[in-house]
């Protein structure tokens, strides 16, 4: 087996891996928002008796508790959108991509481990129209969740980390940066290497490590397009605002 | 005399929620949203049992029952988690919890094992 082929099955063992670890956290958010929808709906009949024999205030509580489930369930769908998106990022190994709805994904999917870690994720991305990257869409975001990754791992506890995207006729350029950032321990070390190996497999480039100026940098061209893609007019020229 | 509890949770929505319902059936319930609040309010304030989830921000589950049972050794603990939490479970209950309870949890299993807990804490 050649090297690159070797690569190329440590990348899908890892891809595996990543899918299998965002499908449990997600899953985990499921079930809180559902847990809480479960006791509301409890609660909502234990009032109910009350509002029957017409206890002050009993019905405006009802017509509240109803609110707070509609606030769950679409808490849920907002979850179920983003994992349909997600699993359907596999679909193709090239595909002409929303890059900013895959850094908007990549931070959504981060959101539970910047909880845990009391940290506060702040995407900041382009203004206007879609633009398309030509490049591995699933493996584009999982490039991005885990550089947040290893941002989180090298902050202290509830400090920022901003994600933003700049689009132009290249490509685009992902930053990661936290002023909080610590000397890079091992761990942190290992999923530079991680970045780093998904970066390359999507065709793109680690342009600024983290060492000393707490910004991790990378480029993901825009790649061959071919006469399906969406992307052969959408990137004009100076489009894509910035960060 | 009313089974005091303290429900710790940093889902606020659950831990208001389900507070309120134990309330209703006649249980003197406290929540708290994490674990440094929990540790602040049983200094305050007398507890039977302490049901607590096991992930959570800042001061996690398994470091708060730790200093529980070395400041209050009497006061059950409850453990409560999510699926995939295994080891912590394990963990936390070496570290001297009552019993464990998995999310989606019924109300009416949270209160037959707050009782089992009370009584054993009481003996």
């Amino acid at each position: 087996m050649t090297a690159a082929a070797l690569n190329e099955n440590r990348l899908r063992e890892q891809d595996l891996l990543y899918f299998g670890r965002v499908l449990a956290g997600q899953c985990h958010e499921l079930v809180n928002a559902l847990n809480i929808a479960h006791e509301l709906c409890g609660l909502h009949e234990d009032i109910l008796p009350r509002a029957r024999e017409g206890h002050t205030g009993a019905m405006e509580k009802l017509g509240s508790l109803a609110r707070r489930i509609q606030t769950q369930v679409a808490r849920c769908h907002a979850i179920v959108r983003v994992l349909s998106r997600f699993a359907h990022s596999v679909d193709e190994p090239r595909a002409a991509c929303d890059a900013r709805e895959i850094l908007e994904r990549a931070v959504f999917l981060a959101a539970r481990q910047s909880r845990l870690r009391q940290a506060e994720l702040q995407a900041v991305l382009p203004e206007g129209d879609v633009r398309f990257v030509d490049c591995n869409p699933f493996r584009l975001q999982q490039a991005i969740h885990a550089g947040i990754e290893q941002f989180l791992e090298g902050i202290p506890e509830g400090r920022h980390i901003g994600v933003s995207l700049t689009l132009d006729l290249a490509g685009a350029l992902v930053t990661l940066e936290s002023a909080d950032l610590l000397p890079c321990k091992d761990v942190a070390a290992g999923r530079l290497a991680e970045v780093t190996a998904l970066v390359q497999a999507t065709g793109g480039e680690v342009r600024e490590t983290p060492e000393g100026g707490g910004r991790l940098v990378f480029f993901i061209p825009h790649g061959r397009r071919d006469a399906t893609s969406p992307a052969s007019d959408t990137l004009a020229p100076g489009a894509g605002g910035g960060s | 005399m009313a089974l005091r509890v303290l429900f710790v949770d940093d889902e606020e929505e659950l831990v208001s929620t389900v507070t309120e319902r134990l309330d209703l059936r006649g249980i003197d319930a406290t929540g708290a949203v994490s674990g440094e609040e929990a540790l602040i309010l049983i200094e305050q304030k007398p507890f039977d049992v302490v049901v607590l989830d096991v992930r959570m921000p800042g001061l996690g589950g398994l470091n708060v029952i730790k200093r529980i049972k070395q400041s209050h050794p009497e006061l059950e603990v409850i453990l409560l988690s999510g699926h995939g939490a295994k080891e912590d479970v394990e963990t936390g209950l070496r570290l001297g919890a009552f019993d464990y309870l998995q999310k989606p949890v019924d109300l009416e299993n949270i209160i037959a094992i707050l009782h089992r807990a009370a009584a054993r804490g009481r003996a």
